[in-house]
């Protein structure tokens, strides 16, 4: 719960649940405002009502936790037996949904891979990794290779080029 | 917080049902489901209740639902006699004005007595 407003003791149905249900069972009727705080207080002491017969049964059985059965019985027992069925049907649509729940998050556990075979994986990926960083390293090298043969072998014939060119001057100058 | 726009399709918060049912200091630990039940039994009480007033207030030509119309009902069904406290103190108060003739409010004093959930018993007898 977000708000911190009011302290502990103020304790009741929020009014506007109170007033939406007021406007639902009584469309075309106003209702005082004080016969409204009537209402709000009146849920508070029934709950207190059915908790405290809910947990006398409770502490009668083996149990340390209030179970719906045993709201149920309190329902029986305090002259409420006309809510069982109704309460009974929400009672149903509640394990529905926490069954429901149980199953999506045992189905994500189930999705999420076992911690072996995320290593077993993670040692896959490295090796890939290794193995296309030396391909790519011994290609580069070939190609260096390869440039460095070319240069030498232009080298080569650019010196051997000049070489003829310059003796036939040297010819030329003896005659003079 | 987000995600909890959750699951319950129940009219009054199951949170502070929670809150209220531990404010007796008996009441220990309780299941998820239960504040969600009690939240349908409350709603289901709540229709009894506003229907049987508002038949009173009807029978009365009356077109505003006060708290001695709900008083009388509540005196009327013996299912409702655990509020016969609470509405006592809560007509008891609303026919007391002061000299300006506005009325108290009626509902803080309520409020400091001792609920009657205490005097459970009484009920079961």
């Amino acid at each position: 719960m977000a708000s911190s407003s009011g302290n502990d003791d103020d304790l009741t149905i929020p009014r506007a649940a109170i007033n939406k249900m007021i406007k639902e069972t009584l469309p075309n009727v106003r209702v005082a405002n004080d016969a409204r705080e009537l209402v709000v207080n009146c849920c508070t002491e029934f709950i207190h009502l059915i908790s405290s017969e809910a947990n006398e049964i409770c502490n009668k059985s083996d149990k340390k936790t209030i179970s719906p059965e045993h709201v149920i019985n309190a329902l029986e027992s305090l002259g409420f037996a006309s809510y069982i069925t109704e309460v009974k049907d929400v009672l149903q649509e509640c394990k529905t949904v926490a069954l429901k729940r149980r199953k999506a998050s045992s189905r994500l556990e189930n999705l999420g891979i076992p911690e072996e075979e995320l290593l077993r994986q993670q040692q896959e990926l490295f090796a890939k990794a290794r193995q296309q960083q030396a391909e790519l390293a011994q290609q580069e090298w070939m190609q260096m290779q390869h440039a460095a043969q070319q240069a030498q072998m232009a080298a080569a014939s650019a010196s051997a080029a000049q070489q003829a060119s310059s003796s036939q001057d040297e010819d030329e100058e003896d005659d003079m | 917080m987000p995600g909890n726009k959750r699951r319950f399709n129940v009219r009054f918060p199951p949170s502070r049902i929670k809150k209220i049912m531990q404010k007796d200091t008996e009441v220990g630990r309780i299941a998820m489901a239960v504040p969600v039940i009690i939240s349908r039994a409350l709603e289901m009480f709540l229709k009894s209740l506003l229907t049987k007033t508002c038949v009173i207030t009807q029978s009365k030509l009356s077109t505003v639902m006060s708290v001695a119309h709900m008083k009388q009902c509540i005196e009327s069904e013996k299912l409702f006699y655990f509020l016969k406290e609470l509405t006592e103190r809560a007509t008891t108060t609303a026919a007391q004005r002061d000299n300006r003739g506005m009325r108290p409010n009626n509902m803080t004093f309520l409020l400091k007595k001792p609920l009657m959930w205490m005097k459970r018993s009484r009920h079961r007898g």
